[in-house]
């Protein structure tokens, strides 16, 4: 079985619940394939890492993205697609859900006897559910499962496919400074003390 | 311009949940059910659209006859026209049917705003406003905490675990409405009179059958870690004996 995780990176930097995505990932599925926006990342346990470079990108915009994810399953065919429950994760996780006409579980949890755990109703209950399709959307909660620790490290393969202007249709124009902190990996951003964007209106 | 704003019915958040006693389910007759309360900001907005740029507002829901309660307040508040889509459990629903529902809904509507909350409170899912935006091929904004008009496109500040943006997109527009978005208004008694008089517009659809299912639902678990020691005494013999730090 395959899965393939989609690989959040902001200003470079891997967050680091898409480590955690990729060690959820590899509960799952024996064979793990990644794609990231970026130029160079060096990812542990993915067997293949689809990379594309678009300065377009350098904020996330979730159309475009979804294209380079569907392009990269399109060639992969996994049985489950694997996101970081992070705001644009989730925003992600129901475009994929529509354009592959999947089902999706956002926020796991834990993965018991082959179902996936999940709160409901501000985890006042907690939920077992069965999901299946081809391919199976999922995203996954921050902290509920550990980063990949092993060593398989796969080829890179850049993805060179065109976006069309269209995708960026809706986009930002202006941010704004962070007030509170986020994890992200490396670059010196690791902790709690990474203020997101930057200054204010900081758009390159 | 037409604004088509879904809402899902749910629990109230003050209520206590439990499972129910097969397991499947909660004790849904025990409590009272409301607007998922991002829903509600979206209602709001549309209604605050409407005035102060004019807009025919629709509110759209699936579920059973008790649903009907909450279209209602939806009238109430101010919009013009309510549909529901019927379904006996919709609580059961995975997040792609219910999108595909009112992706099925607004292509007959054609609307140029739809708003929906960003995330619904009862199965947790963020995924029905991005899904309806994918389907329809509109523009899609989330977790919007401001939104303005402007002659054809829309210019909207958004709250994500990154920072805070300005976005702007032209429409049709699929807006998802985080909190800090508006004050939803309490219904006035001539709203409320008004809404018991207008109709319900019922649907019947058919939609994809995906396999997903909820197993069952149980309390959390409790919490570990937290105990209470109740003198110095017990305090070192647990770092002693147990955590061996000592």
């Amino acid at each position: 079985m395959k899965a393939l995780v989609f690989v959040e990176t902001v200003k470079g930097n891997v967050r680091e619940v898409s480590l955690e995505a990729i060690g959820f990932a590899r509960i799952l599925a024996e064979e793990v394939v990644g794609v990231a926006v970026g130029k160079d990342l060096d990812i542990k346990g993915l067997d293949r890492l689809y990379l594309y470079e678009d300065e377009r990108l350098s904020i996330p915009i979730s159309k475009p993205i979804v294209e380079i994810i569907s392009e990269v399953q399109g060639r992969e065919n996994a049985k489950y697609i694997i996101l970081p429950s992070t705001s644009f994760g989730k925003e992600l996780g129901g475009r994929l859900s529509a354009k592959l006409s999947a089902p999706i579980l956002d926020d796991i949890m834990g993965y018991e006897d082959g179902m996936f755990i999940k709160g409901f109703y501000s985890n006042k209950v907690f939920a077992r559910i069965k999901i299946d399709g081809n391919p199976v959307v999922l995203s996954v909660r921050s902290r509920a499962f550990k980063p990949y620790e092993g060593n398989v490290e796969g080829e890179k393969i850049k993805l060179d496919i065109t976006l069309e202007d269209g995708y960026f249709s809706s986009k930002p124009v202006e941010l704004k400074e962070r007030k509170r902190g986020n994890r992200c990996y490396g670059g010196g951003h690791r902790g709690f003390g990474w203020k997101g964007y930057g200054k204010s209106g900081e758009l390159s | 311009m037409k604004i088509l704003v879904f809402i899902k019915r749910v629990p109230d958040t003050a209520a206590i949940i439990k499972p129910s006693q097969d397991g499947k389910d909660i004790n849904r007759s025990e409590i009272p059910f409301i607007i998922n309360p991002y829903d509600e900001l979206a209602v709001e907005e549309a209604i605050r659209l409407k005035e102060g740029k004019g807009a025919e507002t629709v509110v759209l829901s699936v579920g059973n006859e008790d649903v009907k309660e909450n279209l209602r307040r939806a009238l109430a508040m101010g919009i013009d026209r309510a549909i529901l889509v019927k379904h006996p459990s919709y609580w059961n629903l995975n997040p792609a049917q219910i999108g595909y529902i009112v992706s099925e809904v607004a292509k007959r509507e054609k609307p140029d705003i739809i708003l929906t909350g960003k995330l619904s409170i009862d199965d947790y899912t963020y995924s029905v406003a991005p899904y309806i935006a994918e389907a329809l091929g509109y523009n899609l904004v989330t977790y919007a905490t401001k939104v303005e008009y402007l002659d054809g496109k829309i210019r909207v500040e958004r709250e994500t675990d990154l920072g805070s943006e300005v976005w702007e997109a032209p429409l049709p527009v699929v807006i998802s409405a985080e909190r800090g978005l508006n004050e939803p208004r309490l219904p006035n008694m001539r709203g409320i009179m008004m809404a018991k008089k207008k109709e319900i517009e019922e649907l019947e659809m058919d939609i994809p059958n995906l396999s997903y299912s909820v197993e069952s639902l149980t309390p959390p678990p409790p919490r570990k870690g937290v105990r209470f020691l109740n003198s110095a005494d017990e305090i070192i013999e647990v770092l002693r004996n147990e955590v061996k730090i000592l």
